[in-house]
């Protein structure tokens, strides 16, 4: 389905759009949820780069709709986090077929297996850990009272038991036991942590990979789509995790740096240390999480619904997530 | 019988010959995909010649964690058994402290090392639980 001209109609049913020129248009790689789209346009005869972002042929049930991540992208972007500017949302489905919005386009990579080689990306191996720290922290710092947000799910009973029975739900949807990861659920189920005083926004996907850097400075947090109430820890967690260094291991902060670095970052704006050994409770938590996506992801392959070599071959990084979650589960012990 | 070369010699120099001869001629946007063509053909691959005692093994391991002794004929055993495996250590049944948690432990380890050999064996070079 050819999208330009539905999108050139939206523009041009706006009330500020006068005049639309769709300039270039191509379908970006990548986002097994989502899809992206680079769109770049003459509009009221300014020209403008941006992104066009809409949902892909499946979806995973706990992601959030287009317009819940436009708010969320609206919000952040209000708070002073550093995301693309939002411009436009459309639920109608009679543009395009579907739900979308346009965002500003922001320069730089999001490839994280190039950004955990390269010493210079974002100013420097450092800076950039500590301005993501900087960046969480301005995340965190919106909280339930924030309006406009109702709609963001709320753990029950405790940010971690919440995740433990969700993942045992996906476990027994499955045909095939996995006891390892069973093994995982029971350590986690043991060992997790009271709630927390105060729930926060959690970004939930906030890791290599999902933010775009040029080599002068951090341009942009992206895919909100999983953000929810939750732990602070949850994001330090799956920001600091092995699988999220992209090969990287030896720089535990996300595959950059030293976790020196980003914590540092996240304590100069929240004033609040970070409890060192609490994250890597969230760290078996977060490796976990990525083994039931995966598990999820290559079940789409197998039931026929979606034919995939890239899901088939996710479904096979599991047995390395359980190694991990075997050796830490171990290392850590029990609390 | 089947003639050789089979499934597993063929799979070897098909992912051979297709990294040396197709992959360096593909345009840019096109050698993420090859590359996983190449990485499903090496699994694939370890997968035919893979250790063939392995089940047998695991389920010999798992019946004698559940205490169980008449173990069926059947080719979803290793799954049934497994199934009871994964209930009775959500129950807590091989809690931290229990008689059986350090031998369950190692036989999930092994099971785990097992696949990646097939899957991805840099996993678990130089892997150790003294790491």
């Amino acid at each position: 389905m050819d999208i330009r001209p539905g999108i050139k109609e939206y523009l041009l049913h706006s009330d500020e759009v006068d005049t639309v020129e769709i300039t270039d248009l191509q379908l970006l790689s990548g986002g097994a949820i989502q899809q992206n789209w680079l769109l770049d346009a003459t509009v009221n005869g300014t020209a403008l780069e941006t992104v066009l972002r809409t949902d892909s042929t499946s979806s995973l049930e706990d992601s959030l709709s287009r317009a819940q991540e436009y708010t969320i992208f609206t919000i952040a972007f209000e708070a002073g986090v550093t995301v693309p500017e939002p411009l436009w949302l459309s639920v109608d489905p009679r543009w395009i077929g579907k739900p979308f919005f346009i965002m500003r386009r922001v320069a730089g990579t999001a490839a994280g297996h190039k950004i955990v080689r390269n010493d210079a990306m974002g100013g420097g191996r450092k800076v950039l850990a500590n301005r993501l720290g900087q960046e969480l922290a301005h995340i965190h710092s919106i909280k339930r009272s924030q309006a406009g947000l109702n709609f963001l799910a709320l753990p029950t009973p405790t940010p971690a038991l919440h995740r433990v029975a969700e993942y045992r739900a996906a476990l027994d949807a499955s045909d095939m036991p996995q006891p390892t990861l069973e093994w995982g659920l029971y350590w986690l189920e043991q060992n997790a942590p009271d709630a927390v005083n105060e729930l926060v926004l959690c970004h939930n996907d906030f890791r290599t990979g999902n933010y775009m850097v040029t080599e002068q400075s951090l341009t942009g947090i992206l895919d909100w789509e999983f953000a929810a109430w939750g732990d602070p820890l949850v994001d330090i967690g799956w920001f600091c995790a092995k699988c999220w260094r992209f090969g990287a291991v030896g720089n535990e902060a996300g595959g950059i740096s030293d976790r020196a670095d980003f914590y540092n970052g996240y304590e100069q704006v929240t004033g609040v240390r970070i409890d060192r050994n609490a994250v890597l409770y969230w760290e078996v938590m977060a490796t976990m999480r990525w083994a039931i996506i995966a598990m999820k992801q290559g079940d789409r392959h197998i039931s026929g619904r979606e034919p995939s070599l890239e899901l088939a071959l996710t479904r096979h990084i599991v047995p390395e997530l359980e190694l991990d979650i075997l050796h830490m589960t171990q290392e850590v012990g029990n609390a | 019988m089947r003639d050789n070369p089979q499934a597993g010699d063929l799979l070897k120099i098909a992912e051979a010959t297709f990294i040396q001869e197709i992959l360096p001629f593909l345009p840019a946007d096109k050698k993420y995909t090859a590359l996983m063509i190449a990485n499903a053909m090496r699994i694939s691959a370890r997968q035919f010649e893979g250790n063939k005692n392995n089940v047998a093994a695991e389920i010999d391991a798992v019946a004698k964690l559940l205490g169980q002794t008449n173990i069926s004929d059947n080719p979803d055993t290793l799954i049934i058994l497994n199934k009871q495996f994964a209930a009775a250590i959500r129950s807590g049944a091989f809690a931290s402290g229990s008689a059986g948690h350090v031998k369950t432990r190692q036989h999930l380890l092994t099971c785990v090392q097992n696949r990646l050999a097939e899957v991805n064996p840099k996993a678990i070079v130089g892997d150790s639980d003294d790491r």
